[in-house]
């Protein structure tokens, strides 16, 4: 290698060396970030460090940097697989990161506390995009495992409590490759055919790996953009997962979540009707009480009870009358017996037999009086009529 | 009728009873009718039987 080379010649053979290296290709590093750069195209640029203080530049570029399940930030440390190169405008050498993970036992949790910020941050959280949940709904969505726990539990207690809902249920897996998929397409197949009221989303307990598909972003954002309320019943009273912050409200356990979705129990609606029965019957007596009692009040007026009431003014008037007509009456016949014993009275001394009493007579001739002389001859009988009786006498002479 | 309607129409009837602006054959029509829909409720609750519907991936939306 006698002959002079240009800088870009050495780089070039140097970068060739190291990429023909097999020990450096696919290596594992651990280390620190530092000079973290997170470039708007999508790269990532930082130095990795160890605890000796050696540094190696780092880049993740954009196509690989998406997959990432966190965010870097300078400080962490994380464990990266990639290939060693030579950049060759600088000769700089640098390790290009196919994937990175936190490093330690709280990996996950990094991750998981670093989505929840980020997902926070947007506002997939906020209450005010909590939808209420239905008191009486129709239809109650379940998306869980057909095989857990849970499923009999979110069974067991909506029939004893709800038995008059439909239960839609969506059997995926929860755990394992493709659980978090399922779950979200399952959640999104829900919101478009709209074919629940309310949907259950969880699973029994279990480990933070095995809890992990309800800590996936996608199925995050499914959930928010979910237009149907949704319980997220995932694991035990102290396991908290992305779904259970982003979903309308937080179960304890899948029985708590069962009983979320069944406010109203059919039992308490039994009662209720039996309730609204009895006021209805009170209510329906009450105005068939107050009737009765106006019926009463008008039929025991003194118009009924003494119906004597009507007729008697008028036999009153009408005694008054017949007493006036019966006084006048008798005023009346009284006056005419007076008169009578008057005229009977004047009568009596006109009377024919008085007359004779005191001595005159009558003669009569064939029946007929006569008053003069010169209606009897000589030797006519006549009859003289005497106050006791009567002469049948003979005419001897006329004076 | 499902049983949220027939509830909340018993419980308008009720009301209806209980403003007692009705008169006294109205109020009998509508406590008739009323006890149907308790009973109708009553029944709905009572014989309830929990129907599960199944809906899996390969239905599709």
């Amino acid at each position: 290698m006698s002959s002079i080379l240009s800088v870009s010649q050495l780089n070039r053979y140097v970068k060739s060396v190291i990429e023909s290296d097999d020990k450096l290709n696919g290596v594992y590093l651990r280390g620190e970030i530092s000079n973290l750069t997170l470039h708007s195209s999508g790269h990532i640029y930082f130095s990795l460090k160890d605890d000796e203080q050696c540094t190696i530049k780092a880049v993740m570029f954009a196509g690989k940097a998406r997959y990432l399940k966190f965010r870097p930030t300078g400080g962490m440390k994380v464990v990266v697989r990639g290939n060693v190169t030579i950049y060759e405008k600088t000769g700089s050498y640098q390790i290009i990161i196919e994937e990175m993970l936190p490093d330690g036992d709280g990996a996950l949790n990094l991750a998981y506390e670093q989505l929840k910020a980020e997902l926070a941050k947007e506002g997939l959280f906020d209450n005010e995009h909590k939808k209420p949940l239905p008191t009486f709904p129709k239809k109650i969505g379940v998306i869980t495992s057909p095989t857990g726990a849970a499923v009999q539990d979110i069974f067991r207690i909506l029939k004893r409590r709800y038995p008059i809902g439909e239960i839609i249920f969506c059997p995926v897996p929860v755990q394992g490759e493709n659980a978090a998929e399922d779950l979200t397409n399952a959640v999104r197949r829900f919101n478009g055919t709209k074919c629940a009221d309310v949907i259950i989303i969880g699973r029994g307990g279990g480990s933070i790996e095995d809890l992990w598909s309800f800590n996936d972003e996608n199925l995050a954002r499914a959930i928010y953009e979910c237009d149907i309320p949704i319980v997220s019943a995932v694991g035990h009273e102290t396991d908290f997962t992305i779904c259970d912050f982003v979903a309308d409200v937080r179960a304890s356990t899948p029985s708590a979540g069962a009983e979320l979705v069944s406010p109203v129990t059919v039992d308490s609606m039994l009662m209720q009707t039996e309730n609204i029965m009895n006021k209805m019957t009170m209510t329906v007596k009450r105005r068939l009480n107050n009737e009765f009692q106006r019926y009463e009040r008008v039929s025991n007026s003194r118009v009924f009870s003494h119906p004597e009431d009507i007729t008697d003014i008028r036999k009153i008037k009408f005694e008054m009358l017949s007493s006036r007509l019966k006084s006048a009456y008798t005023e009346k016949v009284s006056d005419e017996r007076t008169k009578f014993a008057e005229l009977t009275a004047k009568l009596d001394t006109l009377s024919p037999l008085k007359i004779l009493s005191r001595g005159y007579a009558v003669a009569k001739k064939d029946g007929e009086i006569i008053n003069s002389k010169t209606q009897a001859d000589i030797n006519d009988n006549i009859e003289i009529v005497l106050s006791d009786g009567s002469l049948e006498c003979t005419v001897t002479g006329r004076k | 009728m499902s049983y949220e309607e027939a509830i909340s129409k018993l419980e308008e009837t009720v009301k209806q009873l209980e403003s007692g602006k009705l008169s006294l054959e109205e109020s009998i029509e509508m406590f008739e009718q009323g006890t149907k829909l308790a009973k109708e409720c009553y029944e709905t609750l009572k014989n309830a039987e929990q129907k599960i519907t199944l809906i899996s991936e390969s239905e599709g939306n």
